[in-house]
């Protein structure tokens, strides 16, 4: 079962990507260091994935931890729902810059405000480099690059301190002392992750069929949205260009 | 007998005969002795007539030739805004002023003559200076020698003027006999024909005279009909140590002694000071007080430029005046001065009072963001963030810019002006510098119509109807700011406000805490980031927010002044408020306990911290200012931008589940509920100051502020203060145990704001005015978004404690004085050190960068972008920090308290990309020894001098803080005290990339009256005359609010003189007043905006792009370590003596020059000595020449009486 899946994930990634833009700019050789970008810049406005986490150790924290994420996304609407531990979920939906959150714990939605500008959509890889390229292996019957570093675990766990554009972990004195063992599984004909693996934690990317149909968020999502942006600009109008 | 007879007849005819002839020979004789007198006399008289025709035509020519090194020295091409009107931007700072002769430039230590600018040579200064005309004097023709007529002008005559030094420096004899390094470089004839100047090799007929001629900068010099103080005030450190004008200068550092300057005085500004001693004829003694007061109050009140006599009559008598350096001579000879003072003094000097401002055309562009309506879009990507005047603040025409060149902006539609003058199309704009004396109608309680025949809006554009509330602002456009070049069209002067936009760099304002996350969410600022940072990006605001604080630092009392654009959109309007000295917010706390006797409830209350930074004025601890209020309150409310998702309280969670077991539910804020804290402040009589952080937790602390709230009494089982009533903004109460498993399942955690990331609390803190309004003079939005969980188990304090992950105790400003930049989220509150061990009043530590206080909030690796991304030590979490000690300082260098790992450095950027110090930038410096490298990685406060950092505490460091003056400038630099609204960063005046040093140029004092806008009594800061700086800075007050009342000692003052000449002698001559601050240094060459921008980004040390004075002063031998170099306001003193007395756009020059009309005589071989002088003038010509637009702002001939 598990290699069905894996097949279907790989002619699935063929399908979806290969030969479209996100596609590498240009092939190397097989055996060299493989062509810029490392990784997708970014994915096709119709798309969707999931994330899987699994660990290898119990729950320290209070917090729960993600189990999984799917992502959908059509255009400029996007949704996600990420499961947690004890069963709890947060759902969110993404229609421009508004993010409608509903938390599974409680009745209420919040609006949180993301800009717009492109991003990667996989911050928690922006550490890999061809200095860190440790060879190419076939990974369930996938060509994959693989990447391996001692990093910060900040670099996992909040890339965004990063920010967006690829940074060495060479530079990372300054996040203290503490690092881990990190290895990043490319595919490289899509340039998109397969796994994600630290000392206790696993993350698997699946990417799936694009969607057929335009995402249409929920009624109080919307209404959410858009009761959260006019409360922002009821309270946030420029004054006169200067 | 007969023939006897007829014989005697005929001796008599004889005798007649020859009587007759002798007679007639005496008349031939008389004929012609006469008529060669006569011939004499007229071939004098016609030599002398020549002699002045060539020495007019010679001082044309020389003038021609000053304009033309204008013009040679200046930019291209040169602007020429309207018709008939050209700019001359010098291209560099050399091509400021006069070309000094190489000869005379060379002359050093006892040779030199810090006057002489050059002289009529043979030696073309354009071997150096291609900006100098070609020399005209002919070789071999040295004006020292004789004629063929034995005639001659020796060095002594050439210093008729006293304008050299004299040989014998200490003489009494007024003998003018010069250095001898005079002889070296006298001046030499420029030979005249009947065409005109020639340089000849050998005698020629067609020679018909010659002239010479010395040229010295009388500007700087002091002007002696504007110059020094009477006795009574000698030494005053609050009058004369304020300075302001140059009547503050003290004489008696040019070689006078203060009986002699009384007699000047006495015989100047008789009327004026009335004096109750002393004659006409004789000397005077100005020691009583009347004398001194009377004085002073002319000086600093006029507003006549010093061009004309005070009208003032007493004792029938009126003040008198120099009208010619001949008339100073007499004087001094008549009062036995030191004959060698004179060369410190001028007679003519004029400075044109109008701002001439010229921003460096390749200054940094404002860096990313994108203007327009994408609230977001305003984010940086790399190098700070811009502001709302991305993209816009070069316009492709710099007279349309926001900080464009001031003469560039002309009137494009007519008007008449504020004094009466019409203003034709192609007048300047600024035609005036703004006097800040102006700043007095803008009393506490005054109105204004919206009507530009009421002088508070014609100046201010403010009107209101109430004198309660805030000024509205609208001159034109209700919500903005007008740019010059809008003004322009508009047939008005433009106003304060707009002004303070044009002088300001619009690249350092406006600067929010955006990063380059892609993510914006209300919590990353611990507030409403989104909608503080939409706030702060606006520069118009600023702008608004920085004229309020210079207003309030101007009027007496501590009533804020509130100002806001008329058609403000926004929920709230953007008002801005005055900063006074007053308590302000600085942190707030989430409080959680356990209350009651029986301990059944838990409470959570939100504790404000206030702090007043400024420092103490004189000894009081008490508020300043004349009138202050005294009853304050503290409420929290929704905030607008949380409609419809109200902030609800808490919820909390139980030890046995993972789920809420409770959630308030009551609303926040209604009704009137929550209650406020209400306290009393700013009392003298003892009542608290703030002057430290305070929290207001406890009834009745501190001491003597009669606070009260809603009171919780500890939960008595936790000692040992069983009895203290504690108080707050009440949020919500939760039971301490649960419903379910009472009383063993007690409170675990408990969760602020369970309405998440919508909910948006704002503080508002108020004085009651004497109406009994409340109003509002700080407020400050704040997502409480906080969780608290028992730290121990089973709980050993009453309070709820930070446990792990992402719990927050609240937060903080950066600088109480602001919200700009927001309530930072901070956990870090718990550990902050009270003041003292004992202290009873809740006094905390700020968070000033030494003894462990650095972090205030959470450290992270970034730095360039100006905001630190933080988490907590050891564990993961994400919101963004800072570590707000370092924003006191900002300088580029390692810090010395680091986290585990690199050093780094901490500062932040403004809009532009340039990183400019704050207040305590020169700390940090003393503190590495000035120097990135090595990085200072330990130190507490036992090891480093906190003096300079203005977080410091304690009674020893109150000078380092922020001061308001409660009453009028006193010089133009005084604005330099005034909060710019960038945390801990005034409108500083002390570092060379200030943003700031422009408003010393666009500003003065007071009004002036000249319909030219003309001023006399203006030192050419660019001077070499030591003495006459020493004069200008002599017992300047270093710092108003000690008691001590210390000044600049003479060494001290020594020291800056000769730095500043040093400085302005060499490749950086002031162009203008604001460069005393500093300037772009051209020795690092910056191609344009966008190269500009570049080099910051690699290398963002603005050391390695600015120079100026103000940097110079804490390197000097006897500064450089104390308190004045490090305090940014003492620093400052230099600036405030020199600002309002000094000019570095005119050029006042004395050109002496002698003219001889005459021929050579026949056969003549030597072109200097065979030369027959019939005829000879001498004149002094004091000229002022405007080196912006080479213009001719006055002039005054003298005919000098030999």
């Amino acid at each position: 079962m598990k290699n069905l899946c894996l097949a279907i994930f790989c002619i699935l990634n063929v399908l979806l990507y290969n030969g479209k833009a996100q596609a590498p700019a240009s092939s190397a050789s097989p055996d060299g260091p493989p062509a810029l970008p490392l990784l997708a810049p970014k994915l096709p406005s119709w798309c969707q994935w999931t994330v899987d986490y699994r660990y290898k150790t119990s729950n320290p924290l209070d917090a729960p931890r993600p189990q999984q994420k799917v992502v959908v996304q059509t255009g400029s609407i996007r949704h996600e729902v990420e499961k947690f531990e004890r069963g709890s979920q947060e759902e969110s939906w993404a229609t421009g810059q508004a993010v409608v959150v509903k938390k599974s714990d409680s009745p209420r939605l919040v609006t949180i405000f993301k800009d717009s500008t492109p991003g990667a959509e996989f911050p928690e890889f922006n550490w890999i480099a061809l200095s860190n390229f440790k060879g190419r292996m076939k990974i369930d019957g996938v060509n994959c690059l693989i990447f391996r570093q001692m990093i910060t675990p900040l670099r996992i766990g909040h890339p965004e301190l990063f920010g967006s554009a690829p940074s060495s972990p060479n530079d990372d004195g300054a996040f203290g002392t503490s690092r881990i063992e990190v290895t990043a599984m490319i595919v490289e004909s899509s340039r998109l992750p397969l796994e994600l693996q630290m000392p206790t934690e696993t993350r698997r990317y699946t990417f799936l069929q694009p969607p057929v149909q335009m995402l249409e968020p929920p009624a109080e999502f919307l209404a959410a949205a858009k009761e959260g942006q006019a409360r922002i600009e009821s309270t946030t109008h420029p004054l006169s260009p200067p | 007998m007969r023939f006897h007879q007829r014989n005697s007849r005929r001796g008599v005819a004889l005798v007649i005969i020859l009587a007759f002839l002798v007679l007639l020979v005496g008349v031939a004789i008389a004929f012609l002795s006469r008529a060669i007198t006569e011939r004499q006399v007229s071939n004098s008289s016609a030599g002398n007539t020549k002699a002045d025709i060539l020495a007019r035509g010679g001082l044309d020519i020389i003038l021609g030739d000053l304009n033309q090194e204008i013009v040679n020295g200046s930019v291209t091409p040169a602007p020429t805004p309207t018709p008939g009107v050209t700019i001359y931007f010098p291209k560099a700072p050399a091509d400021a002023v006069p070309v000094r002769d190489a000869a005379v430039a060379a002359l050093t230590g006892s040779l030199a003559i810090p006057n002489l600018i050059r002289v009529s040579g043979t030696a073309a200064p354009s071997s150096q200076s291609p900006e100098v005309e070609t020399a005209l004097a002919s070789p071999g023709a040295l004006s020292t020698g004789t004629s063929a007529n034995g005639t001659s002008v020796n060095i002594s005559r050439w210093n008729a003027g006293y304008m050299i030094p004299l040989s014998n420096t200490t003489g009494t004899n007024f003998d003018t006999t010069p250095v001898s390094s005079f002889a070296s470089v006298a001046p030499s004839w420029v030979m005249v024909t009947s065409t005109g100047p020639a340089v000849i090799t050998s005698p020629t007929s067609s020679v018909i005279g010659r002239y010479a001629y010395a040229i010295y900068d009388e500007g700087g010099l002091l002007d002696m009909n504007v110059a020094g103080y009477p006795s009574s005030i000698s030494g005053s450190a609050t009058l004369v140590g304020l300075k302001g004008s140059e009547a503050m200068a003290d004489l008696t550092q040019i070689g006078l002694t203060q009986d002699q300057v009384d007699t000047l005085l006495g015989w100047r500004n008789y009327a004026t000071i009335q004096p109750s001693t002393g004659s006409l004829s004789g000397s005077y003694n100005l020691s009583d007080a009347a004398s001194g007061s009377n004085y002073f109050q002319y000086v600093t009140t006029a507003s006549n430029g010093f061009l004309t006599l005070n009208p003032q009559i007493y004792s029938n008598r009126t003040d008198q005046a120099f009208n010619s350096r001949q008339d100073l001579i007499k004087l001094a000879r008549a009062e036995s001065w030191s004959p060698n003072a004179l060369q410190y003094m001028a007679t003519f000097t004029r400075d044109i009072e109008q701002p001439s401002l010229y921003p460096n055309p390749n200054r940094p562009v404002i860096v990313s963001g994108v203007a327009g309506t994408n609230q977001n879009s305003y984010k940086a990507t790399y190098a700070g963030t811009g502001n709302d005047a991305y993209g816009l603040d070069r316009t492709g025409t710099p007279s349309k810019d926001i900080n464009p060149p001031f003469l560039t902006v002309r009137v494009t539609t007519p008007f008449t002006r504020p004094d009466g003058s019409y203003a034709p199309v192609g007048d300047p704009v600024v035609k005036k510098r703004f006097p800040l004396s102006r700043l007095a109608l803008l009393t506490t309680g005054a109105t204004a119509t919206q009507s530009q025949s009421n002088l508070i809006y014609r100046y201010f554009g403010l009107y209101r109807t109430s004198g309660t509330g805030p000024w509205l602002y609208n001159h034109g456009n209700s919500t903005g700011i007008y740019r010059l070049s809008d003004v322009a069209a508009l047939g008005r002067e433009p106003d304060f406000f707009e002004l303070l936009k044009a002088a300001i760099n619009v690249g350092s304002i406006g600067k929010a805490s955006c990063y380059s996350s892609n993510t914006m969410f209300y919590y990353e600022m611990g507030t409403a980031g989104y909608l503080q940072d939409f706030r702060d990006n606006q520069t118009a605001l600023q702008i608004l927010q920085i004229g309020a604080n210079i207003i309030d630092q101007y009027k007496a009392d501590d009533f804020p002044t509130r100002i806001q654009f008329s058609g403000d959109p926004n929920i709230p309007p953007y008002e801005v408020r005055g900063m006074e000295d007053l308590p302000y917010l600085y942190r707030v706390h989430n409080w959680i306990m356990r209350v009651g006797s029986s301990g059944t409830q838990g409470v959570l209350l939100f504790q404000p911290e206030l702090w007043n930074p400024n420092s103490y004025p004189g000894s009081s601890a008490g508020l300043s200012g004349t009138a202050v209020p005294s009853y304050f309150r503290v409420r929290v409310a929704d905030d607008p931008s949380s409609n419809g998702s109200p902030f609800t309280g808490l919820s909390a969670i139980y030890n046995s589940g993972a789920s809420t077991d409770f959630t308030s539910s009551s609303p926040f804020n209604s009704g009137t509920t929550p209650l406020p804290l209400t306290f009393n402040a700013g009392e003298i009589n003892g009542y608290w100051g703030f002057r430290e952080p305070t929290l207001l937790a406890q009834i009745g602390v501190p001491g003597s502020s009669h606070l009260s709230g809603t009171g919780y009494t500890d939960y008595p089982v936790f000692t040992p203060n069983p009895n203290r009533i504690m108080t707050g903004i009440f949020v919500a109460e939760f039971p301490w145990t649960s419903s379910t498993a009472a009383p063993t399942d007690v409170c675990h955690k408990v969760t602020a704001s369970p309405n998440g990331y919508n909910s948006c609390v704002r503080y508002y803190l108020q004085y009651a005015d004497p109406y009994g309004n409340w109003i509002t003079y700080d407020e400050q939005p704040f997502q409480p978004f906080d969780n608290f969980t028992m730290s121990t188990w089973p709980p050993t304090t009453p309070e709820l404690q930070e446990f792990a992950t992402t719990d927050f105790y609240g937060g903080a400003r950066t600088d109480p004085r602001t919200s700009r930049w927001g309530f930072i989220i901070s956990e870090y509150l718990p550990s902050i050190p009270m003041v003292g061990t004992s202290n009873s009043n809740n006094e905390y530590c700020t968070f000033r960068p030494d003894g462990g206080m650095s972090y205030g909030s959470h450290w992270g690796p970034r730095s360039d972008i100006g905001f630190v991304q933080g988490y907590t030590q050891g564990y993961p979490s994400i919101y963004r920090g800072f570590q707000h000690g370092y924003w006191t300082e900002n300088s580029i260098r390692n810090v010395y308290q680091t986290p585990p790992g690199t050093p780094g450095q901490r500062y932040t950027r403004d809009p532009d990309g340039v990183p400019r110090r704050a207040m305590g930038g020169y700390w940090s410096d003393t503190a590495n020894n000035g120097n990135p490298s090595p990085p200072v990685t330990s130190g507490t406060s036992s090891t480093l001098p906190v003096i300079g950092l203005p977080m410091a505490t304690g009674t020893g460091y109150y000078a380092s803080r922020p001061t308001i003056l409660h009453r009028p400038f006193r010089s133009v630099a005084e604005l330099g005290y005034a909060f710019s609204d960038n945390p801990w960063r005034n409108l500083d005046l002390s570092y060379p990339e200030s943003g700031f040093a422009g408003l010393m140029d666009v500003f003065c004092l007071n009004e002036n009256t000249d319909a030219n806008a003309l001023a006399a009594g203006r030192v050419d800061l660019n001077t070499r005359q030591a003495p006459v700086l020493n004069a200008i800075m002599s017992g300047a007050l270093l710092d108003k609010d000690d008691p001590t009342m210390p000044q600049l000692s003479g060494s001290q003052i020594g020291t800056l003189a000769a730095q500043l000449i040093t400085r302005t002698s060499g490749s950086m001559p002031l162009t203008n007043r604001a460069d005393l601050v500093g300037s772009w240094n051209p020795s690092t060459p910056i191609s344009s905006p966008t190269a500009a921008a570049t080099a910051l980004a690699s290398n963002p040390d603005p050391n390695a792009y600015y120079s100026g004075f103000s940097a110079d002063i804490g390197t000097l031998p006897g500064i450089d370590g104390t308190p004045v170099s490090l305090i940014p306001r003492q620093r400052e003193t230099v600036m405030r003596a020199l600002a309002d007395s000094g000019t570095a756009r005119v050029w006042n020059l004395m050109i002496d020059i002698i003219a001889q009309s005459g021929r050579y005589k026949p056969g003549a071989k030597s072109v200097g000595g065979d030369f027959v002088v019939e005829g000879e003038r001498r004149y002094w010509l004091h000229v002022a020449i405007d080196r912006d637009t080479g213009q001719i702002l006055d002039k005054q001939l003298e005919l000098v009486n030999e």
